[in-house]
């Protein structure tokens, strides 16, 4: 038993391929170019964090891929798929406002991301409860402090058993507790074989969630690297973020 | 997806709080067609049902089509404005579903309104006429309906229209009464006969005519058509043209 568990897990390794794969994206706005010539290839099962300063790209990419703004140039295909719209019904994603009936309570919300799925409403009480928003589930959105507001978030992320999420500024809003919750989530999913991409300013975050990390500057990805390679390239985190942007230091 | 996840999403937005206001003031509209069906009922030597369903019609028409077009303005421009609709179309929602359940909304409410208008005269005709089955159900005109149903549609989709058009839930709430007030403004000075001023043309006349119109008015019913056609297609390419940025 213990040999297939071993060999299962074996060939899932072996097997992964690319859950992204976006070539020479180009997006401007007018004259600005927020995103020059952006390649990006996330592998199956990577915790992928997108780190950059304000401004440098990172949400801009992230709405390319939820086709929510058109690329100027450039391609992107999700699971070897370039239908993106096909490729959505196995992502779930966290955006940077978080878009709520803010005067419908929890449930309705969550009934309504279900119906968008097309999951069953039985998955709520267990995202709810994993999530520990379960008894808040009667209160209106509005009510719920930021934090609770990014915990739902996520639980609506999770709706449907996605392979791919994709997460915008996860931490916001998040007590310690919710950070160190986080961490066992992502550990969690990483262990089932998710895909996860964040797009954060936390580099103690990336240091303790991701597996792989890119930093965006300016409309462009620096340096693509492993997490593990950081330290013996750069020393740490701070070295590596300011050899790239040095001048917020 | 499904039309039915469609009408059960739009079913649950219906009742949330800040549509709870049109909810009290359709109630009000309600009651109202039946204090003047009342009044009229006193000073009538031999009324009949027939009589009235035309005049609960008429007492509906200017005030319903209105809250028919500011309540897709509120509901949709709420979507906007929240950010909901952009983060359903990040999720998965295809702007063709969402575009496809404002249209099953709009069919919805102008099927609500009809037996709404339908309740009253039976409620009417039952409780202060004392009319029997067949006198009432021949009073009932299924031209009228099927007048009432395009008009409502036409006013559903005039608030589509501007709200998938210009984005502001605020600017259309308040460009409604306006438009309407200056539409029978001009639809009276051209009553008065001093000037022509074609104002059965204009999409909110036109959709009254056709409502208050007992008859088939061919007209009427071909200029509302038109202008549910052309709100339809520059909404539609209000949707589909513009790229959602962060709001």
């Amino acid at each position: 038993m213990l040999v297939v568990v071993f060999l299962a897990k074996l060939l899932r390794r072996k097997m992964k391929y690319h859950v992204v794969h976006a070539k020479n994206l180009l997006k401007r706005f007018d004259s600005l170019t927020v995103l020059d010539n952006v390649s990006l290839e996330i592998a199956q099962g990577d915790v992928f964090c997108l780190l950059g300063p304000n401004g440098s790209g990172k949400t801009t990419l992230i709405n390319c891929i939820l086709v929510l703004l058109k690329p100027d140039n450039g391609v992107i295909n999700i699971f070897g798929n370039s239908d993106l719209v096909e490729a959505k019904k196995r992502m779930g994603v966290v955006m940077e406002e978080d878009g709520f009936y803010r005067d419908m309570n929890v449930m309705k919300n969550m009934q309504i991301v279900c119906l968008i799925k097309n999951a069953s409403f039985n998955e709520i009480p267990i995202l709810l409860q994993k999530l520990s928003l379960w008894d808040q589930r009667n209160k209106m959105v509005k009510k719920l402090s930021q934090g609770m507001r990014k915990r739902l978030a996520i639980a609506c992320s999770m709706v449907g058993n996605p392979d791919f999420l994709i997460w915008d500024e996860p931490y916001n809003g998040l007590d310690p507790t919710g950070f160190q919750f986080m961490r066992n989530l992502i550990s969690e999913l990483r262990e089932q074989g998710k895909t996860i991409l964040i797009s954060t300013h936390l580099l103690d975050e990336v240091k303790k969630t991701a597996t792989k990390t890119a930093l965006m500057h300016k409309g462009k990805i620096r340096e693509v690297l492993e997490v593990k390679d950081i330290s013996e390239k750069y020393g740490n985190m701070d070295k590596f973020y300011m050899h790239h942007v040095p001048e917020l230091f | 997806m499904t039309l039915v996840n469609l009408a059960r999403i739009e079913y649950i937005k219906l009742f949330r709080k800040s549509n709870l206001l049109f909810f009290f003031l359709a109630v009000y509209l309600f009651i109202t067609p039946i204090g003047r069906g009342y009044d009229e009922l006193k000073v009538m030597e031999n009324p009949v049902a027939g009589d009235f369903f035309m005049a609960m019609v008429n007492s509906f028409s200017i005030m319903g089509l209105l809250l028919m077009a500011i309540f897709m303005v509120n509901n949709t421009g709420n979507d906007f404005n929240e950010g909901s609709y952009r983060k359903g179309i990040a999720m998965g929602l295809s702007i063709q579903d969402y575009y496809k359940g404002k249209l099953l909304l709009s069919g919805f409410l102008s099927v609500f309104v009809i037996l709404s208008v339908l309740l009253i005269y039976l409620i009417f005709t039952i409780f202060f006429l004392r009319a029997d089955a067949v006198e009432i159900l021949k009073g009932i005109n299924p031209v009228s309906i099927l007048n009432q149903f395009v008009a409502l549609t036409g006013a559903a989709c005039f608030g589509l229209f501007f709200i998938m058009f210009f984005r502001n839930r605020t600017i259309g709430l308040v460009f409604f009464p306006f438009w309407f007030i200056t539409e029978f403004i001009v639809y009276l000075l051209d009553k008065s006969g001093r000037q022509r001023l074609f104002a059965e043309f204009f999409p909110g006349i036109s959709s009254y005519e056709l409502f208050t119109s007992p008859d088939l008015e061919l007209q009427s019913l071909m200029v509302v058509i038109i202008y549910i056609t052309i709100f339809l297609t520059i909404a539609w390419y209000g949707l589909i043209l513009r790229e959602e940025k962060a709001g």
